[in-house]
């Protein structure tokens, strides 16, 4: 085996959990490997010292304060994503107000719309001259731009 | 033969005669409202000149016209070259005008229909109660006619001048003029023919062999009685110097409404947004309200917007009148 391979072992083979034949070999290495060897020992240490410090007890409310405090994170979470979210759409939302009124006039300023004014023109002719002028509507075709536009 | 010949010039005298004292007889009124009834129930057939100035020019087309007495039509332009097999056919119920040349045939509702009837009495009503009237004998195309010319109230020049012939009440000739004597708009029969029967065939609109395109006018007339459903927005109740909503119609991206005093028309449009106004307009602002105003020769232009609503009034119109309107609509 080779050193760092033993090295990622050695806290598993401390605690008894690999396979016979894996101990075996890793206990072999140890022998003539004094780095390794050298490892093994620090982890020993380790154990002993952690075996030597009192055992604390924890407190009645323990877990449910743990629970709680879980809660409270998660609800912090929550929150923080609803702001983010209120504020990305109220950004959204002024953007959007500025891309759909930008080229717009203020309230009392004309808007743009689809006919053209000749089209409304067209027809308060076509509406008002139908009663005096007769059913003309060759006029009508006449007046509009030299008559390249039909009614 | 001598005596047939004497019984005959004896009874064209009684006749000329007859026509005289009868027109003599009735008041400008009458003869106007009876003029303004026949229209769709005499035959004949003429040669009609229509003209109109707008942008700056007289704009003028000259068409044969054949009119059956059951609301039938039928003009045939001749005149500008432009127009020249162009058609129109009103068969009582609908209008079918086909532009040869362009190869586009337009339907509309006829002139006959009778929300289109309804409204042209209205304009009558409005002509006798807002407008004074005086009648005079006059000779036109060789025959006797009424000549009647309709003064407002507080003018110098009538704003409209008829040539009624006494013997058919058919208006033979017709003139329209601005407030300052200015003539704008007009429209002459010649060689008319009253003692003819135009064929029934002439009133059928025959689909021609060629493709052709089709634009269907579907207009839809409101009655004033509803308006009110299309909310207040609708200025149909404004009345101001004698001028009335006489029809409210649907029109493209919005609704309108023609308001007339008889003679003077103009239309208010309430849009979904408004056209592109002419660069050259004024603004104005009146009781809070900024609006566009432009002329476009005896055409005057009017374009605000009021909270999500946009208005536009065409017509010939007073500026105070749509004034009063536009703080009327708040």
């Amino acid at each position: 085996m080779r050193c760092n391979e033993v090295k990622r072992s050695l806290s598993a083979y401390f605690d008894g959990e690999l396979s016979e034949d894996k101990m075996l070999k890793i206990k072999e290495h140890l022998k003539y490997c004094n780095s390794c060897a050298s490892e093994l020992r620090k982890i020993e240490r380790i154990h002993g010292l952690m075996e030597s410090f009192p055992v604390l007890e924890a407190g009645p409310y323990f877990e449910a304060q743990v629970i709680e405090k879980i809660e409270r994170e998660s609800t912090r979470k929550r929150h923080h994503l609803g702001l983010k979210l209120a504020i990305g759409f109220a950004l959204g939302g002024i953007l959007l107000f500025l891309v759909t009124f930008k080229y717009q006039p203020g309230q009392n300023e004309p808007a743009q719309s689809y006919a053209s004014l000749d089209t409304y023109l067209q027809e308060y002719i076509e509406t008002s001259g139908r009663h005096i002028a007769g059913n003309d509507p060759g006029l009508i075709t006449a007046i509009s731009s030299t008559g390249e536009t039909a009614r | 033969m001598k005596k047939l010949l004497n019984l005959f010039f004896v009874l064209i005298f009684t006749v000329a005669i007859t026509s005289q004292l009868l027109a003599a007889d009735k008041t400008p009124s009458d003869i106007l409202t009876t003029a303004w009834n026949i229209d769709g129930k005499i035959n004949f057939i003429a040669t009609e000149t229509t003209g109109m100035y707008v942008r700056d020019k007289f704009n003028v087309t000259i068409s044969r016209v054949f009119s059956l007495s059951e609301n039938k039509f039928r003009r045939e332009y001749i005149f500008p070259p432009f127009l020249v097999g162009d058609l129109l056919i009103d068969d009582g119920t609908r209008s079918y005008y086909y532009q040869s040349q362009k190869k586009v045939l337009t339907i509309s509702p006829s002139i006959f229909e009778p929300s289109q009837r309804e409204s042209h009495n209205k304009l009558l009503k409005l002509i006798l109660r807002n407008y004074n009237l005086v009648s005079s004998s006059d000779k036109y195309l060789g025959r006797d006619v009424s000549r009647i010319s309709v003064y407002p109230a507080d003018g110098r020049f009538p704003l409209l001048i008829l040539w009624i012939d006494n013997q058919t009440n058919v208006i033979l000739k017709r003139e329209k003029y601005l407030p300052d004597g200015k003539i704008y708009e007009y429209s002459f029969y010649t060689d008319i023919d009253f003692n003819v029967i135009p064929n029934e065939r002439l009133f059928v609109w025959i689909k021609p062999k060629e493709e052709f395109r089709v634009i269907e006018h579907k207009e839809k007339f409101i009655p004033l009685e509803e308006a009110g459903k299309y909310g207040p927005e609708i200025p149909y109740s404004f009345q101001k110097k004698g001028y009335e909503c006489i029809g409210i119609k649907e029109v493209p991206g919005g609704i309108a409404c023609q308001f007339s005093d008889g003679i003077k028309n103009f239309m208010v449009f309430n849009l979904e947004s408004l056209p592109p106004i002419p660069p050259s307009s004024k603004k104005i602002t009146t009781d809070g309200i900024r609006y566009s105003y432009w002329q476009i020769d005896s055409i005057n232009g009017f374009a605000w917007n009021y909270k999500k609503e946009s208005f536009l009034v065409i017509g010939m119109v007073e500026r105070d009148i749509i004034e009063e309107l536009i703080k009327s609509i708040r």
